[in-house]
C-alpha cells in the first residue's frame, strides 16, 4: 500500500470506525440472510401455486373427461334403444303412414277409420237436417254447439 | 493492477488438456463477475468478501459527498449497503459495479437531504459536479480519493513541525516505531501513542477541511 494511502486509511480508521464497520458487516449479512429466506419462501410459494394450478388443471380435465364419458354413455343407451329391433307384436301400423310403437303389449291401440275424415261446411251440416229446426250457437270463441229443436 | 500476472487456468476437455490464459484486466472483471454471481446466489461468504472490498471505498465516497459529516456518511453507508445487497445483480466488471454502487449512494444522499430539508450549501461536490456527471454516472473512485488525499495533504500542513515529522518518518520514510523511539530517546509505546493522537488530530482537521473548504 502506498504511504499516503496507508496514512489516509489509518486516519479514517479509528476505534469508532472499526465498530461501525463490524456493525455494517453484520447488517449486510443479516440482509443477505433475509433476502435468501424471502427468495426461498417465494420459491416455495411459487411451487405451491404451480402445484395447485397443475392439480386444478388435472382435476378439471378429468372432470371434463368424466362429463363427456357420462354424456357419451347416455348417447350410447339412446342409440341402443333406437337400434334395437322391437318384437313384431309391438309394432302397429295404421292405415295411413303413421307408425305407432307400443311400449308394452297391454296397451290397446284403437284403430281409426281407413279413410280420412271428410270436412263439411256449416251450410252443409245444417242441410243434413232437412226440415228440422237446427241452429249453430257460438258459446265461446272456437267452440260452437249444434242445437236441434224438437217440434212436440 | 501492479505486478499482477496473467491467470492461467486449466481446462479439462475429455481427451485433451489445454491451458487458458486470461489477461489481467479480464481477471479483475472475472473476479467481480464471480463475486456478484455468488452474491446473487446468496452465498454469505461472498457478502463478507464484498464488505471487505467495498465498504471502506463507499464510506470514503460518502464522506466526500457529505463534506466530512462522518455520522451522516455512516448513516448513508448503512442505507446504501442495504439497498445494494437487496438489489444485487451480476456485474461484468468492477467499473459497472462501482458506478452502480456510487449511484445508489448518491441517491440515498439526495433522498436524505430532501428528508432533512437541508440547505443547498450542504451539498458537497456542488450540484454542478453531480449534474455534470450525468444520469447514471458517478464520481470515480479516483476522484474521491483525489479529493480526500488533497485535503489530507493540506491537513498535514496544519500540524506543528514535530507532529509532521513523526508522521513523515513513520509513513513516508517508513521508519519503525522502535527506530523513531531511539532517535527521540523514548519508548516505542510512547511513539505509538503520539502517532495515534496525531492521527486523531489529522482526522479532525481533515473532516473540518472537507466540510468548509470548496
Amino acid at each position: 500500500m502506498k504511504s499516503e494511502e496507508r496514512l489516509l486509511s489509518d486516519v479514517i480508521r479509528d476505534a469508532e470506525y472499526e465498530q461501525f464497520q463490524r456493525e455494517l458487516h453484520e447488517t449486510i449479512l443479516r440482509e443477505a440472510r433475509r433476502k435468501k429466506l424471502v427468495r426461498a419462501r417465494s420459491a416455495l410459494l411459487a411451487m405451491a401455486a404451480a402445484l395447485v394450478m397443475v392439480s386444478a388443471l388435472v382435476w378439471s380435465r378429468s372432470e371434463a373427461r368424466r362429463v363427456i364419458g357420462e354424456r357419451s354413455g347416455r348417447e350410447a343407451v339412446a342409440g341402443a334403444a333406437r337400434l334395437e329391433e322391437l318384437p313384431a307384436g309391438m309394432v302397429v301400423r295404421s292405415a295411413a303412414t303413421v307408425e305407432i310403437v307400443r311400449s308394452s303389449d297391454d296397451v290397446e291401440v284403437v284403430r281409426t277409420a281407413d279413410t280420412g275424415v271428410e270436412l263439411i261446411g256449416d251450410g252443409e251440416l245444417l242441410g243434413m237436417f232437412g226440415e228440422e229446426m237446427v241452429a249453430l250457437v257460438g258459446s265461446k270463441p272456437g267452440e260452437r254447439r249444434l242445437v236441434v229443436v224438437e217440434r212436440d | 493492477m501492479e505486478g499482477a500476472v496473467p491467470m492461467v487456468t486449466s481446462l479439462q476437455i475429455p481427451g485433451v488438456m489445454c491451458d487458458r490464459i486470461i489477461p489481467v484486466g479480464k481477471q479483475e472483471a472475472e473476479r467481480v463477475r464471480l463475486l456478484t454471481e455468488r452474491m446473487v446466489r446468496g452465498e454469505e461468504a461472498a457478502f463478507s468478501e464484498f464488505h471487505g472490498l467495498y465498504s471502506d471505498r463507499l464510506f470514503r465516497y460518502l464522506l466526500v459527498l457529505t463534506r466530512g459529516q462522518e455520522d451522516f456518511a455512516r448513516e448513508l453507508c448503512q442505507a446504501t449497503m442495504v439497498k445494494v445487497v437487496r438489489a444485487m445483480r451480476e456485474f461484468a466488471d468492477e467499473e459497472h459495479l462501482w458506478n452502480w454502487m456510487a449511484r445508489v449512494g448518491r441517491n440515498c444522499f439526495i433522498d436524505a437531504l430532501r428528508k432533512r430539508k437541508r440547505s443547498p450549501e450542504m451539498l458537497p461536490l456542488s450540484e454542478v459536479e453531480i449534474e455534470s456527471t450525468g444520469e447514471g454516472a458517478a464520481l470515480s473512485s479516483g476522484a474521491v480519493d483525489g479529493e480526500l488525499m488533497e485535503r489530507l495533504k493540506e491537513s498535514l500542513s496544519d500540524l506543528d513541525a514535530a507532529e509532521r515529522s513523526l508522521i513523515e518518518e513513520f509513513y513516508f520514510e517508513e521508519k519503525t516505531q522502535q527506530a523513531m523511539a531511539e532517535e527521540r530517546q523514548t519508548s516505542s509505546k510512547a511513539v505509538e501513542s503520539k502517532l495515534a493522537r496525531i492521527r486523531q488530530k489529522l482526522r479532525t482537521i481533515l473532516l473540518t477541511r472537507l466540510r468548509y473548504e470548496k
